[in-house]
């Protein structure tokens, strides 16, 4: 099932022409952004939090949702993750546009790294590889505690579920 | 690679149809869900859904930071759990 969904995907998405680049960042990107997370933050993990009465709990059962409805239980946790930290997204900022532009950003690389690797054969070698140099997560590691943080700073938290 | 030739080799003409019906059900299952879901809770489309306008919309020059930096780490945990050998 998951190869199938994989293959479905990487197929719609393995397209050179620039018109196609168009539909699939639609059809990855802006609808998915908008449609999951409207679903998602919006909806469940307002329930999730109202039914466990703790935030964090709420946005971490939300993120595995998340994974699982992705069909792909390799990328169940990587995807979880991801739920989670859009989570944590709405969560902070009360503002559900703030997980859809993140969503939309995040979606849209990969339709954009996608495109790339259709023009490109030196994109299409990231594909192939199975994990990053080990200097390039630390530093990604780094990046990410630090830009987390400074979001987190500016939007002060409002746990009212 | 070769997942995605054979693939598109069977269903390859098939492509638009996916992608409207993959369109189609995000809107519908998703969308039409969460609409339909916060009308039920607070009788309004949008009622449940927060656009708290106090939010620093400044803070979102970090977005793109921090949704970068998760892919590596992703990358990472998704190389753990491949190496478990029944999934």
């Amino acid at each position: 099932m998951q190869e199938t969904m994989g293959a479905l995907q990487k197929g719609m998405l393995g397209d050179a022409s620039l018109s196609t680049f168009a539909v699939n960042l639609v059809m990855i990107a802006v609808l998915p952004a908008i449609c999951e997370e409207l679903l998602f933050r919006g909806i469940l993990q307002r329930l999730f939090i109202r039914a466990t009465g703790t935030p964090h709990v709420g946005i971490v059962i939300t993120g595995f949702v998340f994974g699982l409805i992705h069909m792909q239980i390799i990328n169940l946790l990587p995807i979880a993750i991801l739920g989670i930290l859009l989570g944590y997204l709405y969560h902070w900022t009360q503002n559900i546009w703030f997980p859809i532009l993140a969503h939309f950003f995040f979606n849209g690389m990969q339709a954009l790294g996608f495109f790339m690797a259709t023009k490109n054969e030196s994109f299409n070698n990231l594909e192939e590889m199975e994990t990053l140099p080990i200097g390039i997560t630390l530093a990604a590691i780094a990046v990410f505690a630090a830009s987390t943080y400074i979001f987190y700073s500016a939007n002060k938290p409002i746990s009212n579920g | 690679m070769e997942d995605v030739v054979a693939f598109m080799e069977q269903f390859g003409h098939d492509l638009n149809v996916f992608r409207l019906a993959q369109m189609i059900n995000t809107l519908v299952v998703f969308g039409g869900g969460a609409i339909m879901m916060s009308y039920l809770i607070t009788k309004t489309p949008f009622g449940f859904f927060k656009f708290n306008s106090s939010a620093k919309w400044t803070s979102l020059i970090y977005v793109p930071f921090m949704m970068m930096s998760v892919l590596p780490i992703a990358m990472v945990v998704q190389y753990f759990i491949s190496m478990i050998p029944f999934l």
